[in-house]
């Protein structure tokens, strides 16, 4: 039954106040302290005295405040002023806790400012001297167990203590002798659950009450690490510029992931925005599906194809200013950025809203997307296949069965890459020091752990990878190992694959720090972000004298002399296969 | 609500968001932390951190509740550990600025006027667990089970609260009139 509203309910105002308190001024306060790191005060010499005056003032008021100024405090008893119930007795006491525990306590100290410091040890996890259920006398129980705290002993009383099948003291609750006993219990050294018992009034036996605690306990404003984060001006500045104009490469407002460049003179770029240039590098347009989308978030390097210097497709959430379930969709442009058509990917499992995608074409037509669960849904996996370049997605069903599929694998999916319209591959790495890598002979319904190639059944990680030629028949592939890399080299499409071996250090999270334009000439960022290159299919390496700085790096080649760089915002270009740079600066 | 969905796959909380954030829930923030601890600078600094908060650590949003739920959660647990540690990080931001901002009692008489009316006085006069849950169905229009949601106690609770929240309203505007029809 709902209970009726008073009358007064009619003449309340809807707001308490007549003008607004979280001001303007307040808001500003907030960007200000956002922009600029916390100061810190320590260097000032007279804040400790005067921090020192403060406490004492507010213990002072603390203690004095309630018994000066809340004289029928059984009645209102409020959260604020809580003190200890060690003074109290009978209902008084009964009222004080239930208020303090309905205001809501969540840490112990909070228990601790309210019951005061002597407790009983009901269960330890951890035994330790104290262990005797006797009194606790340690500051609070911050080991895992239960504690008994009583409250509203009249003098001369002394509770019984926990027996194993009774934990408060019913004798000494019903008869007065004590108000109350509060359980609490703690995990992980937190508060966990508070429990109150004690007499009703009408003494029809011991009543309980449980209080749960705040599942959210920000118990200390300092976990917050000061003046760690501030605005990025980048970020400020990419937002700022509306789709469709351009901006200097020397003044480039974004962070690049990624470049990919059609040829000498066009191309694409990705960061927050995308991107697109026609003067190789020189000027950018940024481009997005929608005004009113501020970013795509791409969800990695791995989820944006770009075809030609008109075409590109990505797969990225569904914008926040659509008011419906998060999806996952993909994005079609045709005319270089400025229209996109967007498609739904019919996913139908809810941990893929949330998933990590890879998306890879064959070609223009035929493409797939792999989508890989995160958090604790890591493992699951599930594969999209078009066949219309991108317009509509099939779903591949593997109707639920985990064998022969890439469910359930351990590992990160770092790439994805078919050969053939049937023979595919994806690299994993991450779960054990066995390189991972999985194939499929018919186009991704199943898949098949492929190993021993080139009898280098040893450990690494595989970096995806890269086929060449009509007929994709040769390809590459990397294989990161602790001390150097082992490169695969196959002539009949993955058949059989030779090995040599160089001592250059990849980062395999990075599958797009390593690229090779054919199968000889290669260009990769090993892990010291040293730029080297190949001449020999990655027998010998050769540092190119530059080393990437920055949050974001990438690198693009069209050809074995012309390629670009990316560091953050900062480009460079070279027509001399990486051995002189011209950097896009002022 | 669902406005903020995308917050939940962004890996920055951009500006825009944010002002928006700021401009559609600061009042309520604002008010949830003064009702909570009837303190006028212990509201703007709650409401000040409650945004820093978040915009520091919004991957913390999970999306179980909704923004504004999440907002006020984050806005109640401060407000409840305020009196503990967030003092100290008020004295001393409030050291320096001048003296007469840190006047309390002036403050908090202009505050006085600001108040609506005579109810919400009266309401603010309540113990915190009344003054809350009033707060949270006359203001917010939060319903018993959202309440019991956000306060973390079961909806029984709620209910039985409010209604003695409503009765000391009641019982503290009968006394009022009664007094000012003996003058």
């Amino acid at each position: 039954m709902r209970e009726e509203k008073p009358d007064w309910y009619t003449s309340v105002s809807p707001e308490p106040f007549s003008r607004p308190m979280f001001t303007e001024q307040l808001s500003r306060q907030i960007k200000e302290r956002i922009a600029t790191p916390r100061r810190t005060f320590r260097q000032k010499a007279f804040l400790p005295l005067l921090f020192t005056a403060a406490m004492g003032f507010v213990v002072l008021f603390a203690w004095l405040g309630p018994s000066l100024f809340d004289s029928d405090r059984a009645e209102l008893a409020d959260t604020e002023f809580t003190g200890t119930v060690e003074s109290l007795t009978g209902q008084a006491a009964l009222v004080h806790v239930r208020s303090a525990l309905a205001g809501g306590i969540s840490d112990l100290e909070q228990v601790r400012h309210l019951m005061g410091e002597n407790y009983l040890v009901v269960t330890q996890l951890v035994f330790t001297d104290k262990n005797d259920q006797g009194y606790g006398t340690s500051y609070i129980p911050a080991l895992d167990g239960t504690y008994r705290y009583d409250f509203g002993i009249v003098k001369s009383y002394s509770p019984e203590k926990p027996t194993s099948s009774q934990w408060y003291d019913r004798e000494g609750l019903l008869s007065g002798k004590m108000s109350g006993s509060l359980l609490v219990t703690v995990q992980a050294g937190e508060l966990a659950s508070i429990r109150l018992a004690y007499a009703g009034p009408a003494v029809a036996g011991v009543r309980f009450e449980d209080y749960p605690v705040p599942s959210i306990v920000l118990n200390d404003t300092t976990d917050v690490p000061s003046g760690e984060i501030e605005t990025d001006p980048l970020l400020d500045a990419v937002f700022s510029i509306e789709p469709g104009k351009k901006v200097d490469a020397a003044h480039f407002p974004d962070s690049l992931r990624q470049i990919h460049m059609i040829d000498e003179k066009r191309g694409w770029a990705a960061g927050i925005g995308l991107w697109t240039t026609e003067d190789g590098g020189e000027s950018w347009t940024k481009r997005l599906p929608n005004q009113k989308q501020l970013m795509v978030t791409i969800l990695t390097e791995k989820s944006i194809v770009f075809f030609d210097a008109d075409r590109a497709l990505y797969v990225d959430r569904n914008p926040g200013y659509e008011s419906r379930m998060p999806t996952l969709m993909v994005y079609r442009t045709e005319d270089r950025g400025v229209n996109w058509m967007k498609e739904d990917l019919p996913i139908d499992e809810d941990w893929e809203r949330t998933a990590e995608a890879q998306l890879t074409f064959l070609n223009e037509q035929q493409g797939w997307i792999l989508l890989s669960g995160k958090g604790e849904e890591i493992g699951k996996r599930q594969l999209y296949l078009t066949r219309d370049g991108g317009v509509s997605w099939k779903r591949l069903d593997h109707t639920g069965k985990k064998e022969g599929t890439l469910q359930g694998i351990e590992g990160t999916a770092t790439g994805l890459v078919f050969r053939t319209e049937q023979e595919g591959y994806v690299t994993f790495s991450g779960s054990t020091d066995a390189p991972m890598l999985y194939r499929t002979e018919d186009g991704g319904k199943t898949w098949s752990r492929y190993s021993g190639l080139a009898g280098t059944e040893e450990t690494g990680t595989y970096l995806p990878p890269q086929f060449f030629g009509e007929d994709r028949m040769r390809g590459v592939l990397a294989l990161s190992q602790a001390d150097g890399t082992r490169w695969l080299h196959t002539e009949d499409g993955g058949k059989t694959w030779i090995g040599d071996f160089s001592s250059i250090l990849l980062d395999p999270s990075q599958p797009k720090w390593v690229q090779f334009v054919d199968t000889q000439a290669g260009f990769a960022l090993d892990r010291q972000h040293q730029l080297q290159r190949t001449d020999d299919g990655g027998k010998t390496w050769m540092p190119l004298g530059i080393t990437l700085v920055g949050e974001s790096m990438s690198l693009h080649f069209i050809s074995p002399e012309m390629g670009w760089i990316s560091a953050d915002n900062k480009l460079s270009s070279t027509k001399h296969g990486g051995y002189a740079w011209t950097p896009f600066s002022r | 609500m669902d406005d903020y969905l995308h917050l939940l796959h962004a890996q920055e909380m951009d500006s825009v968001t944010f002002d928006r954030l700021m401009k559609e829930y600061g009042q309520e923030v604002w008010n949830y932390a003064y009702f909570m601890t009837r303190d006028y600078h212990a509201a703007d600094d709650i409401s000040q951190e409650v945004f820093l908060r978040v915009y520091r650590n919004f991957s913390g949003f999970r999306g179980e509740s909704s923004v504004r739920t999440w907002l006020l959660r984050i806005t109640r647990n401060m407000s409840l550990n305020y009196r503990k540690t967030a003092f100290v990080r008020r004295v001393f931001l409030r050291s320096d600025m001048s003296t007469d901002k840190r006047n309390r009692s002036a403050e908090e008489d202009v505050l006085d006027q600001d108040v609506c009316n005579e109810i919400w006085k009266i309401i603010l006069g309540l113990p915190a667990p009344f003054r809350e849950v009033l707060l949270l169905e006359i203001q917010f229009h939060y319903s018993t089970k959202e309440t019991a949601d956000l306060i973390g106690v079961s909806e029984g609770t709620v209910k039985s609260r409010l209604s003695r929240a409503r009765q000391k309203v009641t019982a503290a505007l009968k006394k009022a009139q009664e007094k000012e029809g003996l003058q």
